[in-house]
């Protein structure tokens, strides 16, 4: 105990407070249990920390009570029919939005070379013969029978090299799926063209070279030829190469 | 809407959450309650008549336990012996005002004692 001297009020409520020593305490305790007035002093001061926490108590409750009434009537705010408008408008808008994307995203992802390719590759079709007059070769009458493989025996075999030859070759090639075979001959079409400075099958053979290079994934050989298609009008596949096809190609090379 | 709704019970959540730790306190003890609506407003009113420095003394100290250094920084006092007498003034006060409402100081005894 410190060397103050206390009243007893001062004392009891030191005690009440939890502020006394040990050795204060236990004289406090003995004298309560033995001085009547002392005792009543206590009592006194007990009920009045008790009568401070029943009304804090009872603001605590008032507050909270407050509090959720306040919350209970807060007005439901109106909203005009012009942001009511808005925000319909604005919330379809975000759905076409997500929509849009979404389809983005998943043509994005399904896009892919062969998926490309078919979507564009159609079988070359030959003029058809008007008379008996000019003789058809072994390749052109195998080619027409869309018998591929023997078209590749009889290039492969024969003499004849002719630029019709090398490009039905190509495409027979294309047709069972021998990439490097076809582009080795169509790229021979645009060979033989520019040293004799002729354009036979010359429009076909840069078509259908750009498609083997996209089956191939050399999607660079492939924009490269399709740009060039693209910007010349007088070109037979000019039609064929659109914007779509291009934007397609440029993913792929981006993914 | 949804979110105004969502804030609200987000709210009453914490409301609640407040509340039922006011229930936990140790020395709150529910059993002991006034639980009359007479005995309520007695007690309302004799503290009432306190000034309001006693009050938010005496509520801080002995309903919401904060040590006397946290009440000198709520109130204007210099420092915590300030405090503690003013405190022990305060006690007395009401120590008085329940002396002259013996069945108030009856009821609080009674509760006090269970």
């Amino acid at each position: 105990m410190d060397n103050f001297t206390y009243t007893d009020d001062e004392l009891l409520v030191r005690y009440i407070d939890g502020e006394l020593d040990k050795e204060a305490q236990v004289k406090v305790e003995e004298r309560l249990a033995t001085d009547t007035v002392f005792n009543n002093s206590y009592e006194g001061l007990l009920i009045s920390k008790e009568a401070v926490r029943q009304y804090g108590l009872k603001q605590k409750v008032s507050v909270i009570h407050k509090q959720m009434m306040q919350e209970q009537m807060a007005p439901v705010r109106q909203i005009g029919s012009g942001k009511k408008f808005l925000r319909y408008s604005l919330s379809i808008a975000a759905t076409l939005v997500l929509l849009a994307g979404s389809l983005m995203l998943y043509n994005f992802f399904t896009l892919s070379a062969d998926k490309v390719f078919n979507l564009k590759y159609q079988s070359y079709n030959l003029a058809t013969a008007r008379s008996n007059e000019t003789k058809e070769s072994h390749i052109v009458k195998a080619y027409r029978e869309k018998n591929f493989l023997e078209v590749t025996k009889l290039f492969d075999a024969g003499t004849d090299k002719s630029n019709e030859a090398i490009f039905l070759a190509g495409i027979a090639a294309l047709e069972v799926n021998n990439n490097a075979k076809a582009i080795n001959n169509f790229r021979m079409v645009l060979a033989a063209n520019q040293q004799l400075k002729q354009k036979l099958f010359n429009d076909e053979a840069e078509y259908y070279l750009a498609l083997t290079y996209i089956r191939n994934a050399d999607y660079d050989f492939a924009l490269e030829l399709l740009y060039k298609i693209r910007v010349d009008q007088n070109h037979s596949y000019n039609k064929s190469v659109t914007a779509k096809l291009l934007r397609q190609l440029k993913m792929l090379k981006w993914r | 809407m949804w979110l105004n709704e969502l804030k609200r019970e987000g709210r009453a959540l914490v409301r609640e959450e407040k509340f039922e730790k006011g229930q936990e306190r140790p020395e709150m003890d529910f059993g002991l309650q006034l639980d009359d609506r007479e005995g309520k407003q007695a007690v309302i009113s004799v503290v009432e008549q306190l000034g309001e420095t006693c009050k938010k003394i005496l509520i801080l100290f002995y309903y919401e336990n904060l040590p006397m250094k946290d009440i000198v920084g709520a109130t204007n006092f210099e420092n915590e012996q300030v405090v503690r007498n003013k405190k022990y003034k305060c006690l007395k006060q009401l120590e008085q005002l329940l002396e002259a409402n013996p069945t108030l100081k009856e009821t609080l005894k009674n509760l006090l004692h269970g």
